[in-house]
């Protein structure tokens, strides 16, 4: 079952995108994109420089529209989307020539509130988001970290049920990078807003998201929790083996490495490591134990580890380099 | 969309364009005080001196000194009239660097071609002869010349005339409209400061939409449900007011330097008000072709030599009429707003004409105001706006 559905079983999705595409040119950015949100998860969208995590969102937020007629975004209420989404682009796209107070009360004022409601709203999120004491300076006073916190201000003041957050974690230093996550949580957890995230941080992933949703070239690759996915590379495990250089010089150390191959296929070397590939289960490191004794070898490390997301990822998307990667 | 959402969403887009136009202190320092500055350059050069054209006189050896004063004398005390004041018609010189010269000199043809003077009256022995001859050099395309001219030839007949006992033919009575007999050099170049005051905001208006764009802001105002045309009309709005006090600031320091207006300073505001629109929608054309504020500098600086170089403010238009409406000759140059908008500064500020003498040019400006900026907000509209379906 799906996850978010698991956690919010009697809910429907927020938001519908259905088989998405969007070419520029003859470039097909995104390729029949499905994606459903349910209030209160996180969803991370993963994916290489280029994948289409950037023209996704803009989908979703009404800012960009889809090539295909058959394509369709849809939220539950039928509301528009600029009610239901708010949008934190990549950029810092906010003005330097403006207090925090003053661009989160605008935007409120634009999405329909009154000036005072629209204060009151600013005041609340600049407090949340630990802004207060500056919320009447002007932002080009502001670190990145602080104009990243209004950036997310902005994308919330008409209390949308979607966030969209285009690499939120870009240019901030670990501390804020946890003040942020756990500001994330909250909002999922506390508000039960859903929140889309695209990053490049694994670990960014594996701590927060409910669900992980993998482009490549304009296509999903793979969508669920972490854990789910991690699990589909089965009982793989990753064993590293390091050998001194005098070994493997040696002929044993080259009837090894050529047994190794023959036993489990690509293993790769980095200087004195070698490390075999996905594929490999678990009681291979008996396997592999029992091969060095066979060959006389003594080996300086024999590790095994389990697959993380970061493996789910290089494992789904090409391997290979591309253009824009 | 109601109207009063639309309404709501210009005024926060004019507060916000407000509050960030006063903050930049130069740049708006720059925008209010470039025309006046440019008002007091021109009174401190050209203080005191009036628009009569420059007259040098040159007598021959032959002429004796009695004869020569005398053709000054009557030069110097050409008068033109401004109702019931009279002004000296002729800046005379003498020209004493060649004291008995037979000929014109090309030294002193050189002084006209440089346009020191604007025209040269060598008397010779042939003054006093039946008929009297006198010969002027000038620079036959040029106006100074042509009034020089005119003053001269009615000055010198006339006394000619009358020590010879032979009454003149013909006596003009001239009355010139308005100031523009007796106007100063400075006045002369006021009512073109005040077009070029507005002709600033196709500059401010486009390097302040296209500043949105190029920082992407933009994007985040859209999200709120905001359209493209609340956005410039907020903008618009606010560069209009800033076109009015700029102007009211030029006129303010014209007016504290000594420049008399003969028609009504509100009837001018009127004017420049409305070219500051038109300016504000070529501005918004400016934004729409350009998604930086690099870009929108570079044309709106195209657009700035059209309006200042083909509006008659620099030299005078030709007449080129393509069709004939509201009973007057309609041509290209028609399409420019600062065309209208120094036809009739001038003539409020200088001739006092009235509502009805400049009506043409108040719709035209109006017109072409409304027409920039519909065509400034599909253009900008059609390569800024969201392809998306926000609303």
């Amino acid at each position: 079952m799906h996850e978010a559905m698991a956690k919010h079983p009697l809910t429907a999705p927020i938001l519908t995108a259905c088989e998405i595409s969007r070419d520029y040119g003859e470039v097909r950015a995104l390729d029949g994109v499905s994606l459903e949100l349910f209030g209160g998860e996180v969803v991370a969208l993963l994916g290489v420089n280029g994948a289409g995590k950037t023209t996704l969102m803009r989908i979703l937020c009404g800012l960009d529209a889809p090539s295909s007629k058959t394509s369709r975004v849809q939220t539950s209420s039928l509301a528009p989307l600029r009610e239901v989404v708010g949008y934190c682009p990549q950029e810092l796209t906010i003005w330097p020539d403006l207090t925090a107070r003053e661009q989160v009360m605008m935007l409120g004022r634009l999405h329909g509130m009154s000036r005072r409601e629209a204060g009151v709203r600013a005041e609340h999120l600049l407090a949340v988001l630990g802004l207060s004491e500056r919320s009447r300076e002007l932002a080009a006073t502001f670190s990145g970290g602080m104009k990243r916190r209004l950036s997310i201000a902005m994308a919330l003041v008409h209390d949308p049920a979607i966030l969209i957050l285009d690499e939120a974690e870009v240019g901030l230093d670990p501390q804020s990078r946890v003040n942020l996550r756990a500001f994330i949580t909250r909002l999922a957890s506390e508000e039960g807003k859903a929140i889309l995230l695209s990053t490049h941080g694994i670990d960014e992933v594996e701590r927060i998201a409910d669900r992980v949703v993998i482009l490549d070239r304009g296509s999903v690759v793979a969508s669920g929790p972490p854990d789910v996915l991690v699990e589909t590379l089965g009982a793989s495990a990753i064993i590293t083996i390091t050998l001194s250089r005098d070994v493997l010089q040696s002929s044993k150390g080259a009837a090894f490495l050529a047994e190794l191959e023959r036993s489990y296929g690509v293993i790769t070397r980095e200087d004195t490591r070698i490390t075999l590939s996905t594929g490999v289960g678990m009681d291979a490191l008996e396997e592999v134990g029992a091969m060095t004794r066979r060959h006389g070898i003594l080996p300086h490390g024999l590790s095994v580890t389990r697959p993380g997301l970061e493996d789910v990822f290089l494992a789904r998307t090409a391997s290979e380099m591309r253009g824009g990667a | 969309m109601s109207l009063s959402t639309a309404f709501g969403h210009i005024s926060v887009v004019f507060e916000k364009a407000a509050r960030q136009q006063l903050r930049d202190r130069a740049g708006l320092f720059l925008t209010l005080a470039t025309a006046p500055f440019f008002v007091l350059f021109y009174w401190v050069v050209f203080s005191g001196g009036d628009a009569a054209p420059r007259v040098a006189l040159q007598c021959a050896h032959e002429v004796d000194a009695a004869t020569c004063q005398a053709v000054e004398d009557i030069l110097t005390d050409a008068k033109t009239t401004d109702g019931e004041d009279e002004t000296r018609a002729l800046d005379v010189i003498t020209v004493s660097d060649e004291p008995g010269a037979r000929v014109v000199s090309e030294r002193t043809r050189s002084k006209l071609r440089r346009g020191d003077i604007d025209l040269l009256v060598f008397i010779s022995g042939e003054y006093e002869a039946t008929p009297a001859r006198v010969k002027v050099v000038g620079d036959a395309s040029s106006a100074s010349y042509r009034v020089a001219m005119s003053h001269a030839r009615r000055a010198l007949g006339e006394d000619v005339m009358g020590s010879r006992g032979v009454a003149p033919a013909v006596l003009f009575e001239q009355e010139t409209l308005g100031r523009s007999g007796a106007r100063t050099r400075f006045e002369a170049y006021v009512p073109s400061l005040l077009v070029f005051a507005v002709i600033m905001l196709v500059f401010s208006s486009s390097m302040a939409v296209a500043r949105e764009v190029e920082g992407r802001t933009f994007e985040r105002l859209l999200l709120t449900g905001m359209r493209p045309v609340h956005y410039l009309a907020g903008v618009s709005v606010m560069q209009a007011l800033l076109g009015a006090a700029t102007v009211s600031l030029t006129l303010g320091v014209a007016l504290a330097l000594g420049f008399e207006a003969r028609g009504s300073l509100a009837l001018a505001m009127s004017v420049a008000s409305l070219a500051g629109v038109a300016c504000v929608g070529v501005g918004m054309i400016a934004a729409s072709l350009s998604r930086t504020v690099a870009q929108a500098f570079l044309v709106a600086s195209s657009f700035m030599f059209l309006l200042m170089l083909f509006s008659g403010l620099l030299f005078p238009l030709p007449r080129i009429g393509i069709l004939r409406a509201f009973a007057r000759d309609v041509g290209p140059f028609d399409l420019l707003p600062t065309v209208h908008a120094s036809r009739a500064m001038g003539r409020v500020l200088t001739l006092g004409a009235g509502v009805e003498e400049i009506l043409f040019e108040l719709v035209a400006m109006a017109a072409l105001g409304a027409a920039f900026f519909l065509v400034g907000w599909r253009m900008f509209k059609a390569r800024h706006g969201v392809s998306g379906r926000l609303t």
